[in-house]
């Protein structure tokens, strides 16, 4: 009886991993059915990352057809060589074996995680040591709240692709974590590739990548001391910047080099398995154009299709001015806290891109806690339990209203359209909650006596 | 018409010469011929086919010279260079189950609404030299020529044949004549485009301007029955246009212009219910007959006298051609004769057991015919014909040819999201069969071609072509070549999703769905017992034509997603604000910093406020003093509130001298009660 908590303790991630695996696996067995269900759902599948829409793109593929020839298939070239190589899901061993690679993919995803965790960067940068830093959570329940997120397990089964891109965006970013300037481009530029929102977080993982460059450095360089550096960062400052002073603008030059390089090489080897260029309009000019106006969990969908046609372009463009215009303030406000700005802007593509899902929202609300030394904060003085109690009446009521437009015809679209409002408004308070709370956060280690205290804005 | 007569007499005269001169054609280049094949079908059903053929020479067609042929669409078909044009419109049900083999091998029907297919010259500027200044452009503005074209000439909505309902099939049709023969046998850059129009209501106003192309415009002749009320009145009818240039075989391969006819076929297919053709035009409410009239049943053991089981009726209808088409044949529409070319050998015939009774009206006149079972009539040149068959009782039926398949095609599932097409082909026959399979969908229904799968019967693709449709840009087209086993039923299924469209891309009645056109099948070749291969070879030589028989399924009705159409303005409102609220509640945080509430100065308007209310305060203070002073003359003048005045000067006043003076006052004002 006294081994059971010991294994526990030695080997706390293998057994998460272990019974996260284990979940899904019995999930898909137990209920055969349940993954092609749940990749039908709207709310988990959009036209640009449905496991359906792949098989057919992969049809026409193995074929020899154009996949992009068509209005179906969206997604990225690569990922058809790569499901080419699983047997077809038409089969039960087929949709066992996809389930399998999306919970691999999911357990890389956690690790990821718990890399992000594990490195601190929340909490400690180069300027700034947040005073809640030992409020945070531990690495594994971070991984842990993602595993077991429902809002994971149900994309897990659904086998969307943007898991992919969920996959390689936090592997960015662990790499940025870890001041690996190369890889964390490099895997960025895949995910891009793969779902092209990704691209507008090259500003906060640069910057993450800058910070904590600067901070191992200093680290290396008063080895000795290392926790000194640590406890003192406002005091070393100055002296810090004066040695850094050339590296910015390289750094910024390699890593968007870099990035750029991947971007290409990998259009070249679509190029070369595909018979055209007609990829590039399929894949990245549908998510900003939204021709396919399917309903989904996004703010986008019932906009356009109630849209005047003369303002469609405009609105287009408004739209997606609006998803570019935080990419940049969020670097600036929150320089001290790279990793805050990352997960924020993650928040702000998984609200507003226009084929948004609950798996990217899922993916988010598990990020949220990298940044959990914050959620004191966020939760004393702002709406985090109104905020989370809408979501869960959205998550409820979504499938219900979707069901009452769609099969019983009982109820129109606005029926779905309401809920999605909802859903994106809760979302929406806890990014600016969470956004609140990491300002004051840095707020406070300044200026210690706000603690607590009611602070006015100005 | 005399004009035009006078006109192309000549230009008819030197082809006809001309061609007489190098060969000996079996058809003169100039023709006419009408006929009307009447088919009674069981149970109480007629069919009524009229074909209309008329063929100029393809020089004198080239040259704008045209005689039988009409003008209008002569010019239409030059000048966006059409080669071949095969035009439909199509209503109601063949039900292949009581009425048999589709008339004519189906050849010459469409599916429901309208359906086009024509072979355009695609090339650019060569070749088209006789074409005039049209046409000038790529294929598909040829294309949108013709079925603009043609919209406006047969008041059809055929303009709304664009690039998403525009198909290109490969192996469903194929030319009937022969194909760049006015091009010096060119047809390499010829494209077959292929349209459909499944909610297009085929009406009145599409009989009006087919009769005049005709050369007698439904005055004389047997389209002289044709009237607006009967042929839509019809169970199932089938209107077709066909044009084709016919080549001399041994003359094909030098393409020799001369040698070449243009053809124009017309044809009306019709099936009538009898009865309900026959109640009599100025009462059509169908009534119950008196009781007197009814013959009743009376082996039944509910007859009495107040019941009456009708009888069942016994034999064939009576019918005549007057009271189902509303009037009689107007005389002859023999213009070849006129001409002195040949002579037509029928103009109406009527295909019936030998020991049926027929009455000819005066003046119409029986010709030989090779078939027992079919009888020939020919027309008078004056005056009506008419055409009555009694009841009777016939022992000898004459058989059904049997369909060589079934086909039917449903969408399944449930819901506006997804769903699935469903096709079911049966072959009766104990022999397999090849048939090409052609589905034209809108671009709003994704198919799942993964999903396709073929069960029962053993039955294989062959072939497959498929495009898919691209949003709003194209339709899908797929294209199968299957063969089918002896005696099987195989089911075709795939798996369907239904779009979203744009809140302005529906129709008014979005709430009723959408048209699918219908799958077109082509029955290539069977292999039949010799018996009916001969019998298939028979009828291929009489028609000259080709022994692949067409099919088509009823057209779907599509329930798509609907928004709702009432509220862009709230839409556009709703999902604004709260991207506002977003992003005003983000940037908010992100321009402004925090301060303890002791560090934050007061913001100007506040310090402006403070000011204006210590200025507005001290005005009140001012006035109420004031205001006091007046009070205090008022109350000391109408006996009032000495308390009252008492306290405002006591809690108010700062300045004693005024308090004092006030006191004083209210005191004077006490002294003065």
């Amino acid at each position: 009886m006294q081994s059971l908590p010991q294994v526990y303790n030695d080997h706390h991630k293998a057994i998460l991993y272990g019974s996260a695996a284990a979940v899904r696996i019995l999930a898909a067995v137990a209920f055969p059915g349940l993954p092609d269900t749940l990749s039908l759902r709207a709310e988990l599948a959009t036209p640009v990352n449905s496991f359906k829409r792949l098989q057919e793109g992969l049809f026409l593929y193995q074929r020899g057809l154009d996949p992009y020839n068509g209005g179906i298939f969206h997604q990225a070239p690569l990922l058809l060589p790569l499901f080419s190589l699983l047997p077809s899901p038409a089969f039960a061993s087929g949709t066992l074996l996809s389930v399998l690679l999306y919970t691999g993919l999911d357990l890389l995803v956690a690790e990821c995680l718990y890399y992000i965790a594990q490195s601190g960067a929340a909490y400690i940068s180069r300027r700034y040591r947040s005073p809640r830093h030992d409020r945070t959570w531990t690495p594994a329940s971070v991984a842990a709240i993602y595993l077991f997120n429902p809002y994971t397990l149900l994309t897990c089964l659904a086998r969307p692709t943007s898991v992919f891109a969920t996959f390689f965006t936090l592997l960015s970013v662990s790499h940025a974590c870890q001041a690996r300037t190369a890889t964390a481009a490099f895997a960025l530029a895949i995910a891009s590739y793969i779902s092209l929102h990704p691209a507008l977080l090259l500003p906060p993982v640069g910057l993450l990548c800058y910070d904590r460059l600067c901070l191992l450095q200093h680290q290396g360089r008063d080895a000795t001391s290392n926790g000194a550096a640590i406890e003192k960062p406002t005091s070393t400052k100055i002296a810090h910047d004066q040695r850094l002073q050339a590296r910015p603008l390289e750094l910024t030059l390699r890593f968007s080099g870099i990035y750029l390089a991947t971007f290409l090489l990998l259009l070249t080897l679509s190029r070369l398995l595909l018979p055209s260029w007609s990829f590039m309009p399929s894949v990245y000019l549908t998510p900003l154009t939204l021709p396919d106006l399917t309903p989904n969990s996004g703010l986008w969908w019932y906009f356009f299709t109630e849209m005047f046609d003369a303002f469609r372009s405009f609105f287009l463009g408004v739209f997606w001015l609006h998803m570019l215009s935080y990419s940049v303030p969020f670097c600036l406000r929150l320089n001290r806290q790279p990793l805050a700005a990352v997960v924020l802007i993650m928040g702000v593509l998984a609200i507003f891109e226009p084929y948004a899902n609950a798996g990217d929202a899922g993916v988010w609300l598990s990020c949220l806690c990298l940044l959990s030394h914050l959620f004191e904060l966020s939760s004393s003085h702002r709406y985090t339990f109104p905020a989370l109690a809408t979501l869960l009446y959205a998550t409820l009521l979504g499938p219900a209203f979707h069901h009452l437009w769609i099969y019983a015809g009982s109820g129109n679209a606005n029926f779905f359209y309401a809920i999605t409002l909802v859903w994106s408004l809760a979302l929406l308070v806890l990014l600016a909650d969470t956004l609140y709370a990491a300002l004051r956060d840095e707020y406070e280690a300044e200026v210690p006596e706000a603690k607590g205290r009611e602070i006015r804005q100005v | 018409m005399k004009l035009s007569t006078l006109l192309a007499l000549p230009a008819a005269l030197t082809t006809t010469l001309l061609t007489h001169a190098l060969s000996t054609p079996s058809t003169p280049p100039e023709s006419y011929t009408e006929n009307l094949h009447l088919l009674p079908l069981p149970s109480g059903y007629l069919y009524a086919g009229f074909n209309f053929t008329a063929s100029t020479a393809l020089s004198a067609y080239t040259s704008q010279h045209f005689r039988y042929f009409p003008r209008s669409l002569g010019q239409i078909l030059q000048y966006s260079r059409t080669e071949e044009l095969h035009l439909r419109f199509a209503w109601g049900r063949w039900d292949e189950g009581s009425w048999g083999s589709r008339p004519r091998g189906g050849r010459r029907e469409g599916g429901t609404g309208v359906e086009i297919w024509a072979w355009l010259d695609a090339g650019g500027d060569g070749g088209g030299g006789q074409d005039g200044d049209g046409g000038g452009g790529g294929l598909e503005e040829r294309w949108s020529a013709l079925v603009n074209s043609l919209s406006g000439l047969f008041c059809a909505s055929l303009n709304f044949v664009d690039g998403t309902k525009t198909t290109r099939p490969v192996l469903t049709f194929e030319a009937e004549g022969s194909l760049g023969a006015g091009r010096g046998g060119r047809n390499g850059s010829l494209q077959l485009l292929h349209g459909m129009l499944p909610n297009e209501v085929v009406c009145t106003e599409n009989l009006t301007p087919f009769l005049k192309l005709l050369p007698c415009k439904g005055k004389a002749g047997i389209s002289s029955l044709l009237d607006g009320h009967k042929v839509f009145d019809a169970n199932w009818q089938s209107m077709s246009i066909d044009v084709r240039t016919v080549c001399d075989s041994k003359h094909e391969g030098e393409g020799e212009a001369g040698d070449c006819r243009i053809e124009i076929e017309q044809t009306v297919d019709m099936v009538m219910d009898i009865e309900r053709s026959m109640r009599p035009r100025d009462d059509p409410i169908p009534r119950p007959r008196p009781i007197e009239e009814i013959v009743c049943d009376e082996s039944k053991h509910y007859h009495g006298h107040d019941t009456c089981y009708p009888q069942r009726r016994e034999g064939e209808m009576a019918w005549s051609l007057s009271k189902i088409f509303g009037s009689p044949v107007r005389g002859g529409c023999h213009l070849a004769a006129d001409d002195g070319g040949e002579e037509q050998a029928y103009d109406i015939s009527l295909e019936v057991p030998s020991d049926r009774t027929v009455d000819l009206s005066i003046g119409g006149r029986q010709v030989a015919s090779p078939n027992a079972n079919v009888r020939r009539f020919e027309l008078p040149e004056q005056g009506t014909f008419d055409l009555s068959l009694p009841q009777e009782s016939i022992s000898a039926q004459s058989p059904l040819t049997p369909p060589p398949l079934f086909a039917s095609r449903q969408l399944t599932g449930h819901g506006q999201e997804r769903g699935g097409m469903h096709t079911i082909l049966r072959n009766p026959h104990p022999y397999p069969q090849r048939i090409v399979y052609l589905e034209s969908l809108p671009w709003f229904l994704r198919p799942y071609m993964h999903t396709l799968q073929i069960a029962g019967g053993g039955a294989s693709i062959e072939k497959m072509y498929y495009t898919p449709a691209l949003d709003r840009k194209r339709g899908t087209h797929l294209e199968l070549l299957l063969t089918l086993p002896a005696d099987s039923t195989v089911e075709l299924r795939y798996d369907v999703e239904k779009a979203s469209l744009r809140y302005t891309e529906y129709p008014p009645d979005a709430n009723r769905g959408f048209d699918v056109a219908p799958a077109v099948i082509r029955i290539l070749s069977s292999s039949p017992s010799e018996q009916q291969r001969q019998q298939q070879q028979q009828q291929q030589e009489m028609e000259g034509q080709d022994s692949s028989y067409y099919l088509r399924t009823t057209s779907l009705l599509l329930p798509l997603p609907t928004p709702d159409f009432s509220m862009p303005y709230n839409v556009i409102i709703l999902t604004s604000t709260v991207i506002a609220l977003g992003f005003g509640s983000i940037f908010n945080f992100l321009v402004r910093r925090f301060a303890l509430p002791e560090e934050v100065p007061p913001a100007p308007v506040v310090v402006l406020a403070r000011r204006v209310g210590e200025r507005i305060r001290g005005i009140i203070g001012a006035v109420r003093r004031g205001g006091g002073v007046g009070r205090d003359g008022d109350g000391s003048r109408s006996s009032g509130k000495e308390g009252e005045v008492l306290m405002d000067g006591k809690g108010k006043g700062l300045n004693g001298g005024h308090l004092a003076n006030g006191d004083t006052r209210v005191w004077e004002g006490k002294k003065d009660r």
